[in-house]
């Protein structure tokens, strides 16, 4: 299941929140965690039922190293704590190799060794990277003594299993939520921020995503010969707009269905567009996952506290797996060391220069990187590439440009200065300059924001299913 | 203060979510959208293998967006939105001059494999009936579609499928004659009303005008004749319904102006005989269609499988016309001028060309498509 679908919207939603708000608080939460728990199971079982039985053994699996690593910890015994440790990660690593990485693997070990070992693609569980990355915190930071292990089962599965952030995150690590668990408050207030963040999610997903992605899509199918430099430019402009709408989406209704259920949990976007240097633009993009790599790799090996080479080694290992986290296919892997080399210069020195100059230089670089990153991560052969890249050197045989990348042009215009504004922190500023005398001006600004975005969203996810069948009876 | 925001706030959303699913779960089912033409989702069979394999939870989610409460009001809401968003199309219909709304078609909307067959299919079938003498009594006349004779009428840059490729390949391939220049009387009088705004099918006039270029085409009478026969039928045309909204109109839910539908009425008694003796009425129209949504259908109740209309001069020449649902409209003007016509709609019918050839013996033939269901037809080339 989806947040943006009616089926989430005017089933799920209603049912779920109602029931969570009916039961009592009593017992530490533990009927209000119990209907998450639930609640997050069938939401998770709704596409693929089968896979729920993956999601329980998770559960079960990290809440016993997990419970094992605590008990050994707390009676120092440190060499057992760790084998149970070393057991959870292995566990929780195989699932993810087996689901997302066998066929890569195979495909890699086949073109290097010559040999033929079957390529398998297996169905890839919504979320695992996601969920998976989240249990192997809760050991970790047991063992790290940063969290108590959760004794109850019903507690820790509603952490493993959370459906606002279940299939797209933010990654939560464990000790950010384990009080929450247990003591949360809940308030008109809370419950009101939250339906801001996850209309304003919805908007950006509904309306500015699908839209920019459908200009990409429709430049995708172009031909070489159709594919003029305006048209590549322009479909690829639209394709980094979607990707950072569509995620960024995504991770506003997941903080905003979590307020909604009484939890805080970190931001994972902060206007990653506006940033100036690409060190920058990593602290503002997918934070939780920058994090994650940053708390149990980056760190354990080290950081950079063993020496240049070291170092050198351990920011390589953490943006290759970056990439490679992003997708079983070596264009990922080419993607995270791209943004690696990038980080590297700024790192020795580029960055201190980046600053004394104007601004507008550092916008620029960062756009440009990030928008030639996206080239890298739109293919994943390497035929796409080359066609694009062709054109947009102005080499395709299509020419610089022609009456259909025009027309692609002047019937988004209007929505590309909505993605441009969107992406930048400039809407919510104006608005609180013209709330800033009145405090009323913001709860009416805001009743309008929600009623028209969402009944928008409704719209366009209406119509995504609207289907005249025109020769049926004519 | 504060608190009277989060108020409001949480009592709006919960309005909107709540208020919407209580309506979908209180309305009642519908089974059928006059407005999409097609069977809506029903609630699915639930069963144990069905909800393991995820098929109930598909079938559900498409229950739950065909069943939702005012659903052509949302895709209204949608269009306007895009409109106000400076789009100039939604929903594969481009917001035309003129008030018009005008088809987009890709190539994604055609294969070649099957254009291929039908054409083929087509040449066969007129190399076969003029071997069998009746050389100059078989015509085609392929209707082109608006999209493409009001080009002038698209959004700036705007562009949509060429169908000149079409009318290449049937000339190339079909023999000398055969093929009616209807696309060039058209485009000689595309100022007039010839095509409708909201609606993918040519007007009356615009079939007229069809009519004409046939009777142009074939050599049996003196031109003089011909255009007199001609521009009477065309004095005689008359509106019968001046709020149309059609399938373009259907695609997107708003309009800017309605159509007029204008009819022509040919003297005389027939008798219209419905697939085989179905029913037998003694006009073409139906005029019930006028009140309903679907008001094209009021030439002779939408498509029909097969109709034998007789009651025109009794000459002996029986017409045959294989067609869509572009000769709707155009029948009329056959009806004195033949003995008997009838009407094939091979869509709907389960027989082949060659049986419907050896049942009726016509002495003309007309097929009569618009281009782009011609090359998209999946059954004018599969039935022997």
């Amino acid at each position: 299941m989806v947040f943006s679908s009616l089926l989430f919207l005017f089933r799920f939603l209603p049912i779920v929140l109602f029931i969570y708000y009916a039961v009592p608080c009593c017992i530490n939460y533990l009927w209000k965690n119990m209907v998450l728990f639930l609640f997050s199971l069938f939401f998770y079982a709704w596409g693929e039922p089968i896979y729920i039985f993956l999601m329980l053994f998770s559960t079960i699996v990290d809440y016993i190293n997990g419970g094992l690593t605590g008990y050994f910890i707390k009676r120092k015994k440190k060499g057992i704590a760790r084998i149970f440790l070393v057991c959870s990660i292995i566990i929780n690593l195989s699932l993810l190799g087996i689901f997302k990485y066998a066929g890569f693997f195979c495909e890699v070990m086949n073109q290097f060794f010559g040999i033929s070992l079957p390529v398998k693609e297996l169905a890839l569980p919504i979320g695992i990277s996601f969920y998976t990355f989240q249990t192997m915190s809760y050991t970790i930071d047991i063992y790290r003594k940063e969290a108590e292990p959760e004794r109850n089962i019903i507690h820790f599965g509603a952490y493993v299993s959370l459906f606002p952030q279940l299939i797209a995150g933010p990654i939560v690590r464990f000790q950010e939520i384990a009080k929450q668990l247990r003591e949360r408050k809940h308030s008109l207030e809370h419950i009101s921020y939250g339906i801001l963040r996850f209309v304003t999610g919805l908007g950006k997903k509904v309306l500015l995503a699908n839209s920019a992605g459908l200009v990409w899509t429709e430049v995708t199918k172009y031909s070489s010969l159709e594919m003029t430099t305006v048209a590549a430019w322009l479909g690829l402009l639209f394709y980094m707009f979607q990707i950072y709408f569509d995620f960024s989406g995504y991770s506003d209704m997941a903080i905003g269905l979590m307020a909604m259920f009484g939890f805080d949990i970190e931001e994972n976007f902060k206007y990653p567009y506006t940033a100036r240097s690409i060190t920058e633009f990593w602290r503002k993009w997918h934070i939780s996952l920058g994090t994650w790599f940053r708390e149990y790799v980056y760190i354990p090996l080290g950081g950079n506290r063993k020496g240049k080479t070291r170092t050198w080694f351990n920011i390589f290992l953490v943006w290759f797996l970056t990439g490679l986290w992003h997708g079983a296919s070596l264009n990922f892997i080419c993607w995270g060391l791209y943004f690696c080399a990038f980080l590297v210069v700024e790192k020795c020195g580029f960055l201190k220069k980046l600053e004394k100059l104007p601004a507008w230089i550092g916008h620029g670089y960062v756009c440009l990187v990030v928008y030639f990153g996206w080239l890298i991560f739109a293919w994943q052969d390497i035929e796409g590439h080359r066609v694009f890249l062709k054109a947009m050197a102005g080499l395709g045989s299509a020419g610089f440009v022609n009456r259909q990348a025009l027309y692609l042009f002047v019937t988004n215009f209007v929505l590309l200065i909505a993605l441009i504004l969107g992406s930048t922190e400039l809407p919510k500023r104006s608005i609180a300059w013209i709330c800033r005398k009145q405090e009323g001006m913001e709860a009416i600004l805001q009743t309008i924001f929600i009623i028209t975005i969402f009944l928008l969203s409704t719209s366009y996810l209406v119509n995504a299913s609207y289907n005249p069948f025109l020769y049926f009876r004519f | 203060m504060k608190k009277g925001r989060s108020i409001i706030l949480c009592f709006v959303f919960f309005l909107m979510i709540y208020g919407i699913s209580i309506l979908g779960l209180v309305q009642k089912e519908h089974s059928y959208s006059s407005s999409e033409k097609r069977m809506l989702q029903t609630f699915p069979k639930i069963s144990v293998k069905r909800v393991l394999k995820g098929k109930f939870q598909k079938k559900y989610e498409t229950y739950l967006s065909d069943q939702f409460p005012a659903r052509d009001q949302w895709i209204q809401v949608k269009s306007i939105a895009e409109r106000l968003a400076g789009k100039t199309e939604s929903n594969q219909v481009f917001f035309g001059k003129k008030q018009y709304l005008l088809e987009k078609y890709t190539k994604e909307d055609f294969h070649k494999k099957q254009i291929k067959k039908n054409v083929q299919a087509l040449k066969e079938f007129i190399e076969k009936m003029q071997a069998e003498d009746k050389k100059d009594n078989v015509k085609v006349l392929m209707v082109p579609s608006k999209t493409n004779i009001l080009k002038d009428y698209l959004p700036l840059f705007a562009e949509s499928y060429d169908e000149t490729i079409f009318y290449e390949m049937l000339e190339k391939e079909l023999p000398k004659h055969v093929l009616v220049p209807v696309k060039e009387i058209l485009e000689k009088h595309k100022e007039e009303y010839i095509y409708y705004r909201n609606d993918h099918h040519w007007t009356t006039l615009g079939a007229w005008y069809g009519y004409q270029a046939y009777l142009q085409a074939c050599d049996n009478d003196s031109e003089k004749e011909k255009e007199k026969l001609a521009q009477k039928k065309k004095q005689a045309l008359k509106s019968v319904s001046n709020n149309f909204l059609g399938t373009t109109y259907s695609k997107i839910n708003m309009y800017s102006k309605k159509d007029e539908i204008f009819v022509y009425e040919p003297e005389g008694t027939f008798s219209v005989v419905y697939n085989q003796g179905e029913k037998t009425e003694d006009s073409f129209y139906q005029w019930k269609y006028l009140e309903e949504e679907d008001q094209y259908s009021v030439f002779s109740g939408g498509n029909q499988g097969i109709l034998e209309i007789t009651g025109g001069k009794e000459n002996g020449k029986v017409l045959m016309l294989i067609k869509d649902s572009f000769a709707n409209c155009m029948i009329p003007f056959f009806m004195e001028d033949y003995e008997k016509v009838i009407v094939v709609d091979m869509r709907q019918i389960n027989a082949g060309l060659s049986m419907v050839m050896r049942m009726y013996q016509p002495s003309h033939v007309i097929v009569l498509y618009n281009i782009v269901q011609f090359m998209q037809d999946r059954d004018f080339a599969i039935k022997p």
